[in-house]
């Protein structure tokens, strides 16, 4: 089922559309708002998934459409979050903290995931705040630029260039000379 | 949907930065735990009535992609784009002569409604009524006879606007009209000035000097009107204040 069925019959009260849409929606809105709240993640995207659980009458739009929606409920609450811990974005966006993910790390595989994660939150993180998050509402949520645009409330051009910069300096970092320039740090670095 | 499809690549999203991405994504963090969740607030608001869609209206829960916005705002553009460009360009077509002015009855420079004794070309009237004038006829409006030096009639300002409108274009109507008015091709110009200058509103000449870029060209009777029509209405609030209102 696409995205916009699930959400169509979700908001006639098919509650199993909703948890396509949920299965759809959250891993790349727990991305993003990893990156915003660091290890809090998991505690704010569930209360966020209350807020789009309680207002999806509301919503108008498509699948596309949904992802931005729920983003910026997302994001509303990210802040909220931060503003409750009295730390502005800047100072938590990608702080260390977000290295240290939940301990749901039971098994070999999680642990393998949750080291894979923590590793590109911190190339991320190396890039200015407004380019990472840029960057995560583009390739993490997947939103195109427009939407990413609405949901940070900027200028569609402003972000798009934040995006370009970011994916740009992203993709350069990755190459092998890159890596040997002393290019991102790793978690295997100190270790 | 169509626009999950047809994401437009404009920046560079290598293989590796997808990767990147999946790595942040995870699976999902804590999977059932937190759908679960999810769900029961689901079936709480759902059941609650909450899903029901109506209630009060807002912007930010309207993510309707940008082509229903667009088809939905297409009919108010359409016709503010119309109102706009009949407003704006109706004065330069006017100016270019191509269209009959509404106005010009009241400058025509023909038989005046009251005279009765011819006025002299040099008229004042604001200075003491010529010889052969009635004495109680207001000094308002002064029939502009050849290099009449009139006050600022309103009829004239209103064809000097349009001239000046259409960029001081030498023929049509208008054109003709301010000829006959001020005396001759070459008088319109200082003539607009001075009438503008006299009306007390937008006295610079603003033609005078410039030469008529279209000397003999007549214009279609629509000059331009989709390009500047398409540009000028600028109501997405008005588009979307209209679209939100089909409560199902």
């Amino acid at each position: 089922m696409r995205l916009g069925e699930a959400v169509e019959r979700a908001q006639q009260g098919d509650e199993d559309a909703f948890g396509t849409a949920y299965r759809l929606v959250h891993p790349g809105l727990l991305g993003y708002v990893r990156g915003l709240v660091g290890d809090d993640a998991e505690d704010v995207a569930s209360d966020a998934w209350l807020e789009i659980a309680r207002d999806l009458g509301r919503f108008r739009g498509d699948g596309a459409g949904f992802r931005g929606w729920t983003a910026t409920i997302a994001r509303h609450r990210a802040l909220d979050h931060l503003r409750r811990l009295k730390r502005r974005p800047r100072t938590s966006l990608f702080e260390h903290d977000v290295l240290d993910l939940p301990g749901q790390t039971d098994t070999a595989g999680a642990v393998l995931e949750s080291l894979g994660t923590r590793r590109a939150l911190e190339r991320i993180a190396e890039l200015p705040p407004d380019q990472a998050e840029a960057v995560l509402l583009r390739v993490v949520v997947g939103l195109d630029g427009p939407a990413a645009a609405r949901v940070l409330g900027k200028r569609p051009g402003a972000v798009r260039t934040a995006a370009h910069r970011g994916l740009k300096r992203l993709a350069e970092g990755m190459t092998p000379e890159g890596r040997a320039a002393g290019g991102p740090r790793t978690l295997g670095e100190g270790t | 949907m169509r626009r999950e499809e047809q994401e437009p690549a404009e920046a560079p999203v290598t293989p590796d930065i997808e990767a990147l991405a999946d790595a942040v994504r995870g699976r999902g963090g804590a999977g059932r735990e937190g759908e679960a969740r999810a769900l029961a607030a689901f079936r709480a608001s759902r059941d609650a009535g909450t899903h029901v869609r109506t209630g009060r209206r807002r912007r930010r829960d309207d993510w309707r992609p940008a082509a229903g916005f667009r088809r939905a705002g297409t009919r108010w553009r359409t016709a503010l784009g119309s109102l706009v460009a009949t407003t704006v360009l109706g004065g330069v077509a006017m100016a270019a002569g191509v269209v009959p002015v509404p106005f010009e009855r009241r400058i025509d420079p023909g038989p005046a409604p009251t005279v009765d004794a011819p006025r002299s070309p040099g008229d004042n009237p604001a200075a003491v009524p010529a010889p052969g004038t009635t004495p109680e006829r207001p000094p308002q409006p002064a029939p502009p006879s050849a290099s009449a030096r009139g006050p600022a009639d309103p009829g004239l300002v209103g064809l000097c606007r349009a001239r000046s409108a259409g960029n001081g274009v030498r023929n049509g109507q208008v054109f003709r009209r301010l000829t006959a008015a001020a005396g001759g091709e070459d008088a319109v110009d200082a003539f607009c000035a001075r009438t503008l200058e006299e009306s007390g509103t937008g006295g610079a000449p603003s033609t005078s000097g410039k030469p008529s870029k279209e000397p003999k060209a007549t214009k279609s009777p629509k000059p331009s009107k989709s390009p500047k029509a398409s540009k000028t209405p600028k109501t997405p609030k008005a588009a979307k204040s209209g679209k939100v209102t089909d409560a199902a």
